[in-house]
């Protein structure tokens, strides 16, 4: 009787998996916990895990630590995908837990991630833009983010590239806003300094 | 639209970058394989251990069923 019930479950599954693809991240999460449908997580999968492998490669600098470290991610995922609450976008919440990961191996192997550099020595100066950083050219932008401290680095990468909210960023690093805001304003200066250093003579 | 070049990095990163080792799909739909599996299991013993236990500490499961009424004489 059983099995008669998981054959017709599955059979239901399929005929409901038409157009699936269209659907947002939200729907598909929603279906998937009703269903516990393997293919709308693959679609999910299949959606971010580029994203997320390039993402465990820019922060882990080894390939076969980033595989190894994709699959946690989406086992992570899977194990969770009941807590999400849907009160962020699924990108944030999954980009939140990559970086969380990301960030707890390189504590685990004994390097210091964003080290607390006491946040008095800042130097007080002008804001940079946040048009500044996003309109640096694609060339430069790579360079000056290659020799960024690899915390600061990643912290630019949240908030412009993954378009995380400071309360999310704060999440991740276990900070206040107020110190959230303190340590992305001194890696845009510190970006800043290193552009300066290499384009500051020269012509757009 | 505000131009955002980290974005723009991001997917020609991608791009260069071509997909992931198909082994991480393989691997992450064998673990899901497996939970499924330590599910369903669950799911059919589980009733079974907890009268199991009940038992084994001595206590006297319920068994009256909607059957036993049927056969029960209405006066007593």
């Amino acid at each position: 009787m059983w099995l008669i019930v998981k054959f017709f479950e599955a059979l239901l599954g399929r005929f409901s998996r038409k157009d699936s693809h269209a659907l947002t991240d939200e729907v598909l999460i929603e279906r998937y916990l009703s269903t516990q449908d393997e293919f709308l997580f693959s679609i999910l999968y299949h959606r971010y895990s580029t994203k997320i492998y390039a993402k465990c490669i820019t922060m882990l600098k080894n390939m076969e630590v980033a595989q190894d470290c994709t699959h946690d991610i989406f086992i992570k995922v899977l194990t969770n995908i009941a807590k999400f609450n849907q009160q962020s976008k699924f990108s944030s919440w999954l980009f939140s837990i990559t970086y969380n990961h990301c960030i707890d191996f390189i504590r685990k192997s004994k390097k210091s991630f964003l080290s607390d550099i006491p946040l008095e020595k800042i130097v007080e100066s002008d804001e940079i833009s946040d048009a500044f950083l996003m309109e640096t050219k694609i060339g430069r932008l790579k360079t000056v983010l290659s020799e960024m401290d690899e915390g600061e680095k990643t912290l630019l990468l949240m908030k412009y590239q993954d378009e995380l909210s400071i309360k999310e960023i704060g999440d991740i690093l276990g900070k206040e806003d107020s110190a959230t805001k303190m340590r992305i304003k001194r890696a845009k200066q510190r970006f800043k300094q290193i552009y300066d250093e290499h384009y500051k003579n020269e012509k757009d | 639209m505000a131009i955002n070049n980290f974005k723009e990095l991001q997917r020609q990163e991608l791009a260069d970058m071509g997909s992931t080792p198909s082994s991480i799909e393989k691997n992450i739909s064998h673990n899901m394989g497996l939970f499924r599996c330590i599910g369903d299991i669950a799911e059919l013993y589980l009733p079974h251990v907890g009268r199991l236990f009940i038992q084994l500490i001595g206590g006297n499961e319920n068994k009256t069923q909607k059957g036993d009424y049927l056969n029960q004489d209405p006066i007593n």
